[in-house]
């Protein structure tokens, strides 16, 4: 069986996205938030390690954050002098759920496309400017490169004598101001190369897939409210 | 109608700010135009202002008129049509390669053409097969060495076999069997029929191949020879001072090392990412206080891997680095990075401020060496003092990313292909500054596949040759080198 198209993948990470921020009860979340966590972790972990490295950071930043300003209900568990309460738990829970939702769903999504079947897909399926494709797919190849730079960046740092990581706005600025100016002289000559290889006359040819594997996408979807739903 | 004819008059990015102003000339089927020129001379623009690029995309204006394979692309229906006659190869196949794969890569074209399927997959099938690329048609470009990079914009831009073939500085990040594998896909086409069009400021590479050559500098054509040139040794000497490679390198007369004291001592050191698959294995090497060794190798061959393990970001696979006699495996890392200082290939990774004065500043400030003596190493610190050190030329951020190391009062200075697009020019200049830094004692090691750099710049090279190392004789390396690239003697 072929894998599902472009489209249909981008449509569910979109749809996964929406009931991440639609649904409001932990129970909800569960049923979204486990089903697209493991898949997408699985068949996405060896190009996106990076993502579970977020993610960790993001709940833990969820976590400290509730500490402070949902801290409220019965004791769980105590941290030094800290009391961790039901309510931070509970906020933590909710919102690390909403993300592994997310991040799954989007590594389905990357995991199962290349740039160039998401330009065609998405011009010819949904009808998306080709210059607009084309920057989400480019943006594609553009990832592994910033990598690439950020790794020399933070070697550079080092030796200067600054943090390899970035914790204050100054941090920040000294990281982007390099990533962004390589990337952007690059962008400007793979823009020239593209228009010398024929962008500006790109035909689209309109067209629309619906298949086993897209009916077996938005079944995964309508099931997913479906147990979300049951009491 | 054949071939490619041009008469630019003028040409800018911004009205009133000409870069351009009148160059002429024409190609017929079959041919080989060379265009050489210093960096800023104006090269590159020509190639953007004759297809259309400049007027048609970058908002430029293009006073003339160009002509390739009858078609006009200054005309926005005939830019268009550019593609279908037009393959260009662009300087960095970073900055060209669009798709993240070799198939996807090669087909962008076509399918922009609007081919369909099958003739997309047959022509790209045997574009890929002809670069030796059809292997690793599913590959992540990022999976490919340099040369496979250029292979694979080369595949992509004969794809459509088109009547003109634009190559912008080919040789630019290739090692010498990079540039003779150009040479031989430039003659390919040829024999197909194309017109070649190359810019180049290492001109010694295309010189004994080319119908005419063009001179230009500061936007203008200088000089132009014709069908069956023969340049005189003065004509070479001139075209060397406006900056153009164009003949051999020189080697400096050989001061023997210098007794100044060992800095660096490696020893049977194994250096590569995998375990088992070490890139170079038993190198053992000494380097002198106030040496510049030149570390030669192909694309691949381990040197910017070996200077990472030299300043600790990659473990050593086996054996010893000591600097002035410290195992740095043992050193505190900001003992080690007093001691050794690595300069990227890419001078914008090291920048932290937003203008040059607050990258001197900080260096001076981090580095210890004072605010006056750190600018003083930048000639031109005054004027551009309040420019952002990205809008600088690439020349000059090297010299800042140089001078920023030697702020830093290192015993050795590692430096990483600093002369990859560099004109003969720049270069002397670059050499100044190597020179000055050398007088105060610095050592530096440089991994590079540039005869001038062995063969001007360094006191000994070491070469690495099938995963070994060794120390060779300068004037034997620059040979090789050219011999490798298909410079005639």
């Amino acid at each position: 069986m072929r894998k599902p198209t472009p489209t249909s993948t981008f449509l569910y990470s979109l749809a996964i996205t929406a009931l991440a921020f639609i649904f409001r009860e932990p129970r909800q979340l569960v049923a979204i938030g486990l089903p697209n966590g493991l898949l997408g972790f699985s068949i996405g972990f060896r190009r996106s390690k990076w993502i579970i490295l977020l993610l960790a950071v993001a709940i833990w930043g969820t976590f400290l954050n509730a500490l402070i300003v949902a801290n409220t209900g019965d004791p769980v568990a105590y941290m030094g002098p800290l009391e961790v309460r039901m309510g931070a738990l509970n906020a933590t829970l909710t919102i690390g759920l909403r993300l592994l939702a997310i991040a799954g769903a989007a590594l389905i999504f990357f995991s199962s496309t290349s740039p160039r079947e998401l330009i065609r897909h998405l011009e010819a399926e949904l009808r998306l400017p080709k210059g607009l494709a084309f920057s989400i797919a480019y943006s594609l190849r553009l990832f592994p490169l910033m990598q690439r730079d950020y790794r020399e960046i933070q070697l550079a740092r080092l030796e200067r004598g600054y943090r390899r990581f970035p914790i204050t706005p100054t941090d920040v600025r000294s990281i982007m101001l390099p990533l962004l100016s390589v990337g952007y002289e690059r962008a400007v000559w793979t823009g020239i190369g593209a228009e010398l290889r024929g962008f500006a006359s790109r035909k689209v040819r309109m067209k629309a897939t619906f298949g086993l594997p897209e009916l077996i996408v938005s079944a995964s979807i309508a099931l997913q409210i479906i147990i979300a739903f049951i009491p | 109608m054949g071939g490619v004819r041009f008469e630019i008059g003028e040409a800018c990015y911004t009205p009133g700010r000409r870069i351009l102003r009148s160059v002429s000339s024409s190609i017929d089927e079959g041919g080989l135009l060379l265009v050489a020129g210093p960096s800023g001379s104006g090269k590159t623009t020509l190639l953007l202002a004759f297809t259309g690029v400049l007027s048609n995309l970058l908002e430029g204006v293009v006073e003339g008129s160009s002509e390739i394979y009858g078609i006009n692309p200054l005309d926005l229906s005939g830019f268009k049509s550019v593609p279908r006659v037009v393959g260009a190869v662009l300087q960095d196949p970073d900055r060209q390669l669009a798709m993240p794969t070799p198939w996807d890569e090669a087909s962008f074209l076509l399918e922009n053409l609007g081919y369909g399927d099958d003739e997309i997959g047959k022509a790209v099938e045997g574009a890929l097969r002809r670069f030796g690329l059809l292997d690793k048609a599913h590959f992540h470009v990022e999976d490919l060495s340099s040369g496979e990079k250029r292979r694979l914009t080369f595949a992509s831009a004969i794809v459509h076999e088109p009547k003109l073939l634009i190559l912008d500085e080919p040789t630019a990040s290739l090692d010498p069997w990079g540039i003779r594998e150009v040479k031989r896909l430039v003659e390919e086409a040829r024999r197909g029929g194309s017109s070649v069009i190359v810019v180049e400021h290492k001109a010694r590479h295309f010189i004994g191949e080319t119908d005419r050559l063009m001179v230009i500098d500061g936007g203008t054509v200088k000089d132009e020879y014709g069908p069956g040139m023969a340049l005189r040794d003065e004509e070479l000497e001139r075209l060397a001072s406006m900056g153009i490679d164009a003949r051999r390198p020189k080697v400096k007369e050989p001061q023997g090392r210098p007794d100044s004291g060992v800095v660096l001592e490696v020893d049977s050191l194994d250096v590569g990412q995998i375990e088992d698959r070490p890139l170079i294995k038993g190198a053992s090497f000494e380097v002198n206080r106030g040496e510049v060794i030149a570390l030669v190798g192909p694309n691949g061959s381990g040197k910017t891997t070996l200077l990472k393990t030299l300043i600790g970001a990659v473990k050593p696979l086996s054996g010893s680095i000591r600097v002035k006699g410290s195992d740095i495996l043992r050193m505190k890392r900001s003992k080690l990075l007093r001691a050794i200082f690595y300069i990227p290939q890419q001078p914008d990774h090291l920048f932290i401020a937003s203008t040059l004065e607050g990258e001197v500043k900080e260096a001076s400030r981090k580095g210890g060496l004072g605010f006056a003596e750190a600018a003083g190493m930048i000639p031109w610190y005054k004027e551009l003092r309040s420019q952002s050190p990205y809008r600088l030329s690439f020349g000059q951020r090297m010299w800042l990313s140089i001078a920023i190391g030697g702020c830093y009062r290192s015993d050795v200075l590692l430096l990483d292909e600093p002369t990859a697009g560099l004109d003969y020019r720049l270069f002397c200049t670059l050499k100044g500054l190597v020179e000055r830094l050398k007088e105060k004692g610095l050592s530096l090691l440089i991994a590079t596949h540039d005869a001038r750099v062995v063969g001007e710049l360094s006191d000994g090279a070491l070469m690495i040759e099938d995963g070994r190392m060794r120390w060779e004789d300068r004037d034997r390396v620059v040979e090789i080198l050219e011999h490798v690239a298909g410079v005639p003697d």
